[in-house]
C-alpha cells in the first residue's frame, strides 16, 4: 500500500446504518455494567482494609494505610491461616484429581452401565454443601455416627473425627472430596471420551505396555482438561467456607481457620471490619496470582495439543 | 483375562457408586427413625419406619413458605441472568471485537472475589436500601454471582453454532429477529437449558448469603435447615427429614435433566 | 434471471487489501466460475455478491440494480455453502421450504415447488428425514434443493463439491451443469479445482492474490493464457516450463538443447531470456529431437504419462498411445511448435502472441 493509491471516497456517509453496527455493543452493555457493579463492593472492602475499623469501637476508626497488612505479617494467627488454607487446598484438589481421574478411567467406555453410574455420581454435586456437611456430621458423630462404629469394628476406638484437632482436617477434606470429586470426574470423563482414538490404536498395534500408554499418551493429551478442572477446583477450594463452617466453624482451636472462615469470624464475632477486609484482599491476591499461573499453563498446553494437529 | 478385567472394573464402579450414595441414603434412613433410634449405637439398619419427623416439620415450620422462596429465588435469578447473559454472549460470539476475549476473561475474574470480603459492604448496602430479608436481595445477589460464569458458558455454546447456518438463513430471507427465532434459538436451546439448569442448582444450594441476609420472610430451604440445627438443640432425625425435604426437589430435578447438567458442567467444550 | 456486474470492487479487512479493483461482467444465464488458489479472494468476492460481506469500494449490480447497500434477503440470490449449512433442527422439507415460508407464499405453492425440486434432485423419499440421517451426497443435494426452490435471480455456489468423494464429485459436476443449462439461471460458482472450472463453466475468472488474472471461455484460457500463472494453473498434468535464452531461431536451455520457437509469431529478439512453456500433450516421443531419459511411466489406461529428464529439468509428456519403454531408456522428444508459449521470466507475462487474446485485464 506504499504506492500512491487513490481511493475514491464515496459521496455518502458510511454504508451501514448506525444501529446495526452498535447493536453488539448495546447487547453486551448490561452484562458489562453488572460486572463493573460487582467490583463496587470489592473496592469498598479494599477501602475498609486500609482503616482501623471496628464496629464495636466506632470512635476509634482511623485511616492506617497498610498498617493492618504489616501487622498481619507478624501475626502467628495469619500464618496459621495461610498454612491451613494451603494444606486444605492442596489435599482436597490433589486427592479429588487422583480419584476423579481414576473413576473417569474406570467409566471411560460408553456403556449403559457406565453412564448410569456416572450420573449417580453426580448426586453429591447437586447437594448443597451445607447439607452435605450435615450428612457427614451425622455419620461421623463420635458417639453414635455410623462411621465411628465402623472404625471401632476395625479396632480404632474413640476416633474423634471433626471434634479433635488432629483429625478435623482429615474429616473435612473427606467431605469436600465427597462433594466435589464428581466435578473432577465429569470434566475428565468428558475429556477422555473426546480424545482422538488413533494414537491409542497405534499404540495397541505397536504392542505398547498399558502403563506406558497411560503416562505417555493419555495423560499428556488429557493435560488441558486436567489443568482446567484443577484450576476451577483450586479457586473454589481456596475460598472454601460452606463445608468448613457447617462442620466445625473453623475449630477445634484454630485447626480449620481457612481464610474465609477467619474473615467471617473477625467480622461477626469481633466486629472487626478492617482486619476482615484486609484478610480478604490477601486471599483475592493469592487467588488471582495462582489462577494466572494456571491460565498461562493452560494456554501453553492447548497450543501444544491443538497447534500440531 | 480381559473379561475378568471388565468385571473387576464393573465391580469397582459399583462399590464407588454405593459409597457415593451412602451419605444420602443414611440421612434418608435417619429421617424415618425416631429420635432415639437415630442416635442409637450400634447404628440401626433395620427398624420400623415412621413418618413422625415429617409430620412434625410440617406442623412446626412453614416448609411450603421456604420451598416457595427457594423456587422463586432460583427461578427469578436464573431468568434475570438469562435476560442479561444471552444477549451479551450472543453479541460476543457472533460479532467478536478486538477485546472480546479480554472482556470475557475479566468478567470471569470477578468470580474470584471472595464472598466474605464483599459481605460487609453488601450487608450495609442492603440495610440502607431496606432489602434485608427480602427475596429481591437474594435474587440480585444470586444473579450477580452467576452472571460471569453464565456469560462464559453461553459464549462457548453460541460459538459452536456454525456461522454459515446463520448466513444461510440471512440469504433465505430471514431478518435478524427471524434468524434468532427460527434458526439460532433452536440450535442453542440445549446450551441455554444447560446454563439455566446449572444456575438453578447453584442458587438452590446457595447458603452463605441466604443465612446472612435473610431472617424469616425471604429465607430459602438452606436457611430452613439452619432453623432446625440451631435453637432447639440437635434433633437428628428431624434434622435429617428437613434436609431430605430441602435437597429432594433439586436432586429429582437434576436427575431428570442429567444430560443438560453434564453438558453444562463440561461447558460444551467437549466435542 | 439477471446479469451481474462487478465494477472496480475492492475489499479491505482492516488494513489488509484482499481484493484489488476487480471487474467482472456476467451475462444473463451465464455459468461463471471463480477459480484460483486458496487465499486469492474468490470466496470473498462471492460473499460480497451474496451480501454477506460489505463492499469497501466500487459497486456490484444485480440485474442492473446497485446492491451494495441492499441486505442479502432483498437481493434474491440463493447460495449453496461448502459445508451445506443445512438447518440441523429442520427436516429436509422444512429446510427446502424455509425461504418460501419466510416469504409467506401459500402452502400449495410451497409444496408444489418443494416437490418439484425434490423430484429434480432425486430427494423424493428423503423429504421427512432430518439432515443428520443423510449421507454427504444427499446433504449436498438438499443444499441445492434449498437454492432451487427459491427460483432466484442468481445461484451462488461456494466450493459445493469439496467435501464429496471423487466419484460423487464427478457425478454432481455433470448434474449441476445439466441443471444450470436447463434452468438458465445466472450462476456464480467458486472452486479451487481447475478441472471443475474447465468442465462446468461458460466463463472462467482466474484469480490470484486479490487480482483477476484472466477472464474467458475455458478453452480460450487453456490455449491462450496471458501469463505463466494462468498457463500453469489450468491443465492436468500442468504445463511444462523450461528456462532458456533465444538464439538463432530457437530457445536454448542451459544444457544446450534446442526448442523451436512458437511458429505463430516472428521477430523474436536474440539473447532474450525466456520461459518456454509447452503442454504435456504437445510433446511427442520418437527418433529425432532433444534426447530425453525416461524416469517414470504412468499408464492411466486411456493415456500414458511419462516423466522425462530433458532440457535440464523434468518434463511431463502425455501420450495417446502406450509406451513400451522402460525407465532409464533414452528417447527423443519433439514439440508441436504451433502450441508453444514464451513467457517473460521476470513478470511472467506472455511474450509470444499466438493469437490476439480477448477479454483479459492487462
Amino acid at each position: 500500500m506504499s504506492t500512491t493509491v487513490i481511493i475514491p471516497t464515496p459521496a455518502k456517509a458510511p454504508a451501514r446504518p448506525l444501529l446495526p453496527r452498535l447493536l453488539p455493543y448495546l447487547l453486551s452493555l448490561p452484562a458489562l455494567i453488572v460486572c463493573i457493579g460487582i467490583l463496587v463492593p470489592f473496592f469498598t472492602a479494599a477501602w475498609y482494609s486500609l482503616q482501623r475499623y471496628n464496629l464495636a469501637m466506632p470512635l476509634n476508626r482511623e485511616f492506617v494505610w497498610f498498617g493492618q497488612y504489616l501487622d498481619m505479617l507478624t501475626d502467628p494467627d495469619f500464618w496459621a491461616t495461610v498454612r491451613v488454607s494451603a494444606v486444605y487446598a492442596a489435599s482436597t484438589v490433589g486427592l479429588e484429581l487422583l480419584l476423579g481421574l481414576g473413576i473417569a478411567l474406570l467409566l471411560r467406555e460408553r456403556t449403559r452401565f457406565n453412564n448410569i453410574v456416572s450420573v449417580a455420581l453426580l448426586l453429591p454435586l447437586m447437594t448443597a454443601p451445607a447439607i452435605a456437611s450435615l450428612m457427614w456430621k451425622l455419620m461421623t458423630n463420635p458417639n453414635f455416627g455410623v462411621l465411628s462404629w465402623l472404625v471401632a469394628l476395625f479396632g480404632v476406638h474413640d476416633f474423634r473425627w471433626a471434634s479433635a484437632p488432629s483429625s478435623a482436617m482429615f474429616t473435612v477434606v473427606l467431605v469436600d472430596i465427597w462433594v466435589y470429586t464428581p466435578f473432577m470426574m465429569v470434566l475428565l470423563l468428558a475429556g477422555l471420551r473426546s480424545l482422538p482414538q488413533q494414537p491409542f490404536e497405534a499404540a495397541r498395534l505397536d504392542g505398547v505396555a498399558g502403563h506406558f500408554v497411560f503416562f505417555r499418551i493419555t495423560l499428556p493429551m488429557l493435560a488441558p482438561y486436567i489443568v482446567t478442572a484443577t484450576l476451577f477446583r483450586m479457586l473454589d477450594s481456596m475460598q472454601q467456607f460452606d463445608i468448613v463452617y457447617a462442620m466445625t466453624q473453623g475449630g477445634p482451636g484454630d485447626s480449620l481457620m481457612l481464610f474465609q472462615v477467619r474473615a467471617y469470624l473477625d467480622f461477626f464475632q469481633y466486629t472487626n471490619v478492617g482486619t476482615s477486609a484486609a484478610l480478604m484482599i490477601v486471599l483475592w491476591a493469592l487467588t488471582y496470582a495462582l489462577s494466572n499461573v494456571f491460565i498461562k499453563q493452560w494456554l501453553k498446553l492447548r497450543e501444544r495439543t491443538h497447534g500440531a494437529a | 483375562m480381559n473379561r475378568f478385567k471388565t468385571q473387576l472394573a464393573g465391580g469397582i464402579a459399583w462399590i464407588i457408586a454405593i459409597l457415593n450414595f451412602f451419605p444420602i441414603f443414611w440421612m434418608l434412613l435417619a429421617s424415618f427413625k425416631s429420635e432415639v433410634e437415630a442416635v442409637q449405637t450400634p447404628p440401626l439398619f433395620f427398624f420400623h419406619p415412621t413418618l413422625a419427623n415429617y409430620r412434625d416439620i410440617f406442623a412446626l415450620q412453614d416448609y411450603a413458605g421456604y420451598a416457595f422462596n427457594s423456587i422463586a429465588i432460583s427461578v427469578l435469578a436464573t431468568l434475570l441472568m438469562l435476560l442479561v447473559a444471552v444477549p451479551a454472549a450472543f453479541a460476543m460470539a457472533f460479532y467478536p471485537g478486538r477485546y472480546t476475549r479480554d472482556i470475557l476473561l475479566w468478567m470471569l475474574s470477578t468470580k474470584m472475589l471472595p464472598a466474605v470480603g464483599v459481605l460487609v459492604p453488601i450487608y450495609l448496602l442492603s440495610r440502607d436500601l431496606g432489602l434485608l430479608d427480602t427475596r429481591t436481595a437474594l435474587v440480585i445477589i444470586d444473579f450477580l454471582s452467576n452472571l460471569p460464569i453464565a456469560v462464559w458458558m453461553l459464549f462457548t455454546f453460541f460459538r459452536e453454532t456454525p456461522k454459515d447456518i446463520i448466513e444461510a438463513s440471512r440469504i433465505d430471507g430471514a431478518g435478524v429477529g427471524q434468524t434468532i427465532l427460527y434458526v439460532l434459538l433452536p440450535l442453542v436451546a440445549p446450551g441455554i437449558a444447560s446454563t439455566a439448569l446449572l444456575s438453578i442448582i447453584l442458587c438452590w444450594n446457595e447458603a452463605f448469603w441466604s443465612l446472612n441476609l435473610t431472617a424469616h420472610n425471604a429465607a430459602p430451604l438452606t436457611a430452613f435447615i439452619a432453623s432446625f440445627s440451631a435453637p432447639q438443640g440437635l434433633f437428628w432425625a428431624r434434622l435429617s427429614a428437613a434436609s431430605v425435604l430441602a435437597i429432594a426437589p433439586i436432586l429429582v430435578f437434576g436427575w431428570i435433566s442429567q444430560r443438560q447438567l453434564v453438558r453444562g458442567l463440561t461447558f460444551g467444550a467437549v466435542k | 434471471m439477471a446479469t451481474v456486474a462487478i465494477r472496480g470492487v475492492r475489499k479491505f479487512f482492516g488494513q489488509l487489501e484482499v481484493l484489488h479493483s476487480v471487474d467482472v461482467e456476467i451475462d444473463d444465464g451465464e455459468f461463471v466460475i471463480l477459480v484460483g488458489p486458496s487465499g486469492c479472494g474468490k470466496t470473498t468476492l462471492l460473499r460480497m455478491i451474496a451480501g454477506l460481506e460489505d463492499v469497501s469500494h466500487g459497486e456490484i449490480l444485480i440485474g442492473g440494480r446497485r446492491v451494495n447497500d441492499i441486505a442479502p434477503k432483498a437481493r434474491d440470490v440463493a447460495m449453496v455453502f461448502q459445508n451445506y449449512a443445512l438447518y440441523p433442527h429442520m427436516t429436509v422439507r422444512q429446510n427446502m421450504s424455509f425461504a418460501l415460508r419466510l416469504a409467506r407464499r401459500n402452502r400449495a405453492e410451497i409444496n408444489q415447488r418443494v416437490e418439484r425440486a425434490a423430484e429434480i434432485l432425486g430427494l423424493g423419499q428423503l423429504l421427512d428425514r432430518s439432515p443428520r440421517q443423510l449421507s454427504g451426497g444427499q446433504r449436498q443435494r438438499v443444499a441445492m434443493g434449498r437454492a432451487l426452490v427459491r427460483d432466484p435471480q442468481v445461484f451462488l455456489f461456494d466450493e459445493p463439491l469439496s467435501n464429496l468423494d471423487a466419484k460423487l464429485r464427478v457425478q454432481m459436476r455433470a448434474e449441476i451443469k445439466e441443471l444450470q443449462q436447463r434452468l438458465k439461471t445466472t450462476t456464480v460458482y467458486v472452486t479451487h479445482d481447475q478441472i471443475e472450472a474447465m468442465t462446468m463453466a461458460d466463463k472462467i475468472v482466474i484469480m490470484r492474490s486479490g487480482h483477476v488474472e484472466q477472464i474467458g471461455a475455458p478453452l480460450d484460457l487453456y490455449d491462450y493464457p496471458v501469463n505463466q500463472f494462468v498457463a500453469g494453473f489450468l491443465g492436468s498434468p500442468a504445463m511444462n516450463f523450461l528456462e532458456g535464452e533465444i538464439a538463432d531461431g530457437a530457445v536454448i536451455t542451459a544444457d544446450g538443447s534446442r526448442w523451436p520457437l512458437p511458429t505463430t509469431s516472428t521477430g523474436y529478439p536474440t539473447g532474450q531470456k525466456v520461459v518456454y512453456g509447452i503442454r504435456p500433450e504437445h510433446l511427442t516421443l520418437g527418433e529425432a529431437g532433444v534426447p530425453a531419459r525416461v524416469q517414470v511411466v504412468e499408464p492411466t489406461g486411456s493415456e500414458t504419462q511419462v516423466l522425462l529428464q530433458a532440457g535440464g529439468t523434468t518434463l511431463v509428456a502425455a501420450l495417446r498411445e502406450r509406451l513400451p519403454a522402460q525407465p532409464g531408456a533414452v528417447l527423443h522428444v519433439t514439440v508441436d511448435a504451433t502450441r508453444a508459449h514464451l513467457f517473460d521470466p521476470a513478470s511472467g507475462e506472455r511474450l509470444s502472441s499466438i493469437f490476439p487474446v480477448s477479454g483479459h485485464k492487462k
